[in-house]
């Protein structure tokens, strides 16, 4: 027995597209402690987002087993929170109550409710905004809304699928600063897929590179980056610029393996 | 104050064109295209609706002809949509009624008022199940395609989110189906009126429908057609009440692409 969070054994994907077996994922292990921050970053189309999808309790493995706490992955559950790169939420609910939908769902008490709505709109830097549906948002504030409805039933997993892909490359560090922030104060264990190498390195304490389809990981680099540093601290030491180097080269040759082949 | 000018804008937008349309009506009999004798003016529309407007029975008439249908179109609404609904979450359910749905779309209800009247015989029954049957199956349709189009990614996020199946419905699918069944309903309410009329035409005592057929019976043209502009006036109301009532429910969507 060890005491993983998440563990992925020898699991394999295929479906069928067109007539076509396609294989998605091929042998993939893979074993997450709890606490940890964990990115996965492969070229397009390689099965990262798969993989998340079976940890999501979506789809499931063609072969191999998936596990969280020991117990094999069955379906959707509130131990798992996913949010999705375009945001998902529901349309026809205002702010408040897409944070509050997950909590309804569990029954909590209303006056809970919306102590925790509270909470998350401060937090998110949503004031003023409680009522507004989500088409009356920038994308940066849809994001926040995503985080802050998965946050609120406090799942013990996150699962993160290209999270801040949709956003501007400035509200898109500083919504990752706020996901440092909330991580340090909640420690939860976080799986993030990405195709972005910074967001992985700046975020994650391990990153896994996945090959092209079939996708499998081909490197996996720890990362020890002093978090007491400011982000700007940070992305410009050393340390950081080697690792970064290191992880960007590897997931390039899995990159330019796809073009020369598909040329 | 500046929401005033707006309105008025919009309603210019809308009598000004049909302004044009009546003036070439009021032209066509100058132009030796269509008998005058078949053809009666605006004017003496008018005044026929004017007179029909001081007769209680006109009021008769017209209120059984709405409540047959809007009546059809509540049973037709109250059929449809949990029918559509169900086809698209159940490959069996499809699979029964959606070769009937396809098979009968096209056809034309109306022939099947003479089969109800045998049924059900002249009157409001008849005329109400005709409708029903008429709306029932755009709002099956509507219903159906809205509801499986519902985007899997919401789907997911319900399910992550604690929703269990029986609760998707209600939760997910038919909030983000609300437009396609509105838009249903709409398509819906206008063929309500239409065999509303026709049915009342072939087998009812009273109703606008039963109107225009005498009239055009006994050659009273102008009167004909002042049934006709009620009916049809009352038919615009409805529909601008059930556009209203679209764009309260889908609030959250902006502006609705609704026509109108």
């Amino acid at each position: 027995m060890t005491d993983a969070k998440i563990s992925v054994r020898d699991v394999s994907k295929t479906f069928s597209r067109d007539g076509k077996v396609v294989r998605a994922l091929d042998n993939v292990d893979l074993t997450v402690a709890e606490g940890e921050f964990l990115s996965i970053v492969g070229p397009s189309g390689c099965g990262k987002s798969t993989l998340l999808y079976m940890l999501g309790g979506f789809e499931s493995p063609s072969s191999g087993a998936l596990l969280t706490g020991g117990k094999p992955i069955t379906g959707p559950g509130l131990d798992r929170g996913i949010v999705f790169q375009e945001y998902a939420l529901f349309p026809w609910l205002t702010v408040a109550e897409n944070i509050a939908y997950a909590l309804r769902r569990k029954a909590v008490p209303e006056k809970q409710c919306q102590e925790v709505v509270a909470r998350y709109v401060k937090i998110m830097g949503l004031s003023g905004f409680e009522a507004s549906f989500p088409r009356e948002l920038s994308g940066g504030m849809k994001q926040r809304v995503a985080l802050a409805r998965t946050f609120a039933y406090e799942p013990d997993i996150l699962l993160l699928d290209e999270p801040f892909g949709a956003l501007d490359a400035q509200t898109r560090e500083v919504m990752q600063d706020e996901l440092l922030r909330l991580w340090r104060s909640n420690r939860k264990t976080v799986v993030m897929v990405t195709h972005d190498v910074d967001e992985a390195v700046y975020l994650s304490n391990r990153v896994c590179v996945m090959s092209k389809r079939p996708g499998r990981f081909v490197r996996q680099f720890e990362i020890d980056l002093d978090r007491s540093l400011t982000r700007e601290q940070v992305v410009l030491s050393e340390q950081y610029r080697v690792i970064r180097n290191e992880v960007w080269v590897s997931v390039r040759q899995q990159v330019t393996q796809v073009t020369m082949e598909g040329a | 104050m500046t929401a005033m000018p707006a309105f008025l804008g919009k309603a210019a937008s809308f009598v000004l064109p049909l302004m044009i349309w009546v003036a070439i009506w009021a032209a066509l009999p100058h132009l030796d295209l269509i008998d005058p004798s078949f053809l009666p003016s605006p004017a003496m529309v008018a005044i026929a609706l004017q007179k029909l407007a001081m007769q209680f029975s006109f009021y008769q008439d017209l209120g059984v002809t709405v409540y047959r249908s809007l009546a059809g179109l509540l049973l037709g609404t109250i059929i449809g949509v949990p029918l559509g609904a169900w086809m698209a979450v159940s490959p069996r359910a499809e699979g029964f009624f959606g070769p009937i749905v396809k098979s009968t779309y096209s056809l034309p209800k109306t022939a099947l008022v003479p089969l109800l009247m045998l049924w059900f015989g002249i009157g409001s029954t008849t005329s109400i199940l005709a409708i029903t049957l008429s709306t029932a199956l755009p709002m099956i349709i509507y219903t159906f395609h809205a509801v499986q189009d519902t985007p899997r990614i919401l789907l997911w996020s319900a399910r992550g989110m604690g929703t269990g199946r029986k609760d998707l419905m209600w939760l997910v699918q038919l909030p983000a189906s609300m437009h396609g069944i509105l838009t249903g309903a709409r398509i819906a309410l206008g063929f309500s009126f239409v065999i509303a009329v026709a049915a009342e035409m072939i087998a009812a005592k009273i109703g606008i429908g039963k109107l225009i057929f005498m009239y055009g019976e006994n050659g009273s043209y102008d009167y004909m057609f002042a049934a006709v502009v009620a009916i049809v006036a009352v038919a615009c109301l409805a529909d601008a009440l059930l556009v209203a009532l679209t764009d309260h429910l889908l609030r959250w969507q902006g502006r609705s692409n609704m026509l109108g």
